[in-house]
C-alpha cells in the first residue's frame, strides 16, 4: 500500500488459518511518501494456527516519510478459544461443528465484506475443510 | 525483580536461563539486540527510548526467541524524531515448537516532529506453536491535535505544549522502570 497523494485513507485486514501443518506468511508494505499529508492507514493481521504443526508468520513493513500522517498496524496469534468451544459442546453442539463454528466467527469481518454468493460458498469450503480435520 | 540497562552493561545477547521477572532497559541503542528465553517461568519486559534529532540515523533490530514453554515477553519501544532523523526499526518474536502457553508482545510507538524524519517499522513474527498468545502493533504518526489545543488554551506556547506532551509520552516507559533507576 503506497500513500503517494495527501488526504487518503486505506485499510488492510488480513486473517489466516492455519491447520494440518500448513504454514501461512502475510508480508505487507505499508509506505508514505513526503507530502501525502493526512494518510490513514490501518492494518490488521490476524492469525489462528489449529494444531501443534502448524505455523504461522507476519512481516509487515513500514516505511513513513511524513509527519502528518496516522498509521497503525496490530497483529494477533492465537488458537481457537478452549473455553468457546466448551461452551459450544455444552450447548449439545459436536465438537468439529464448534471448530467450522467458531473459524468462521473468525473471518467474519471478511466475509460479510464479499458478496453474498461467494461468502456462502467459502462459509462451506470451510465447514468441510474443518470436518474432522482438527482433532 | 532483576533491571538489566543495556546502555551500562553492553551487552547485545541476553540469555535467560532462570525463572524470574526481568526488566531491560535501552536507550538509543544501535545494532541487534537478542533476548534468548531458555527456561519456563520468565517473565520478561523490555522496554526501549530513542530520540533523534539532526542528521540522526538508529537501526536496531530486535529478537525475542522463546525456545521453553510458560515465559512471557513484553517489549514496549518508544521513539521521538526531530529535524532529519532516521529510525529504522526491525523486531522479531520467535516462538519454537516447544514454546507452548508463551506470551510474547511487541509494540513500537513513534512520534514525528517534523516532516522530514522517516521511520522504518517491521515488526516481525514467526510463530511455530499453537497453544500461544502474541501480539504486536506499530503506531507511527504526530502529536495528538486535540491535547495539543487544549494544553494551548490554558495558555501555554505551542514549544511548551509540545515538551509537555512529548515528555508525557516518554514518561510511559520510565514509569515502568523500578524507582531507583527512572532518573
Amino acid at each position: 500500500m503506497i500513500h503517494m497523494a495527501p488526504n487518503t485513507t486505506s485499510r488492510i485486514i488480513s486473517k489466516s488459518i492455519s491447520g494440518g501443518g500448513g504454514r501461512t506468511s502475510y508480508r505487507g508494505l505499508v509506505q508514505v511518501l513526503p507530502g501525502a499529508k493526512n494518510s490513514k492507514v490501518y492494518v490488521s493481521c490476524d492469525a489462528l494456527i489449529l494444531d501443534e504443526e502448524s505455523r504461522s508468520d507476519t512481516y509487515p513493513s513500514m516505511k513513513i516519510n511524513e509527519n502528518e500522517v496516522d498509521i497503525q498496524h496490530e497483529a494477533t496469534v492465537e488458537k481457537l478459544g478452549e473455553e468457546k468451544l466448551f461452551y459450544l459442546q455444552s450447548r449439545r453442539i459436536s465438537k468439529s461443528d464448534a471448530e467450522g463454528l467458531l473459524v468462521n466467527g473468525f473471518i467474519e469481518p471478511v466475509v460479510k465484506e464479499i458478496p453474498l454468493e461467494y461468502s456462502i460458498e467459502l462459509n462451506r469450503l470451510i465447514n468441510l475443510e474443518m470436518a474432522g480435520s482438527v482433532g | 525483580m532483576k533491571y538489566i540497562n543495556l546502555n551500562l552493561t553492553k551487552q547485545s545477547k541476553l540469555i535467560f536461563n532462570n525463572p524470574g521477572d526481568y526488566v531491560v532497559y535501552f536507550e538509543n541503542l544501535s545494532g541487534d539486540l537478542i533476548f534468548d528465553i531458555k527456561s519456563s517461568g520468565v517473565s520478561l519486559n523490555i522496554y526501549g527510548l530513542y530520540t533523534g534529532s539532526k542528521n540522526s540515523i538508529h537501526k536496531v533490530n530486535t529478537f525475542q526467541n522463546h525456545f521453553e514453554p510458560d515465559s512471557t515477553s513484553d517489549l514496549l519501544i518508544k521513539g521521538v524524531f526531530y529535524d532529519s532523523a532516521r529510525f529504522y526499526y526491525r523486531g522479531l518474536i520467535r516462538l519454537e515448537k516447544k514454546a507452548q502457553k508463551s506470551h510474547a508482545y511487541q509494540k513500537n510507538q513513534n512520534i514525528l516532529m517534523s516532516k522530514d524524519c522517516y521511520v522504518d517499522s517491521k515488526p516481525y513474527l514467526e510463530i511455530l506453536a499453537n497453544d500461544v498468545f502474541c501480539t504486536h502493533g506499530s503506531t507511527t504518526g504526530k502529536l495528538n491535535q486535540g491535547e495539543l489545543h487544549y494544553t494551548m488554551t490554558r495558555g501555554l506556547s505551542k514549544k511548551e505544549s509540545e515538551e509537555l506532551l512529548v515528555g508525557g509520552f516518554i514518561n510511559e516507559i520510565k514509569e515502568k522502570l523500578p524507582l531507583k533507576y527512572r532518573y
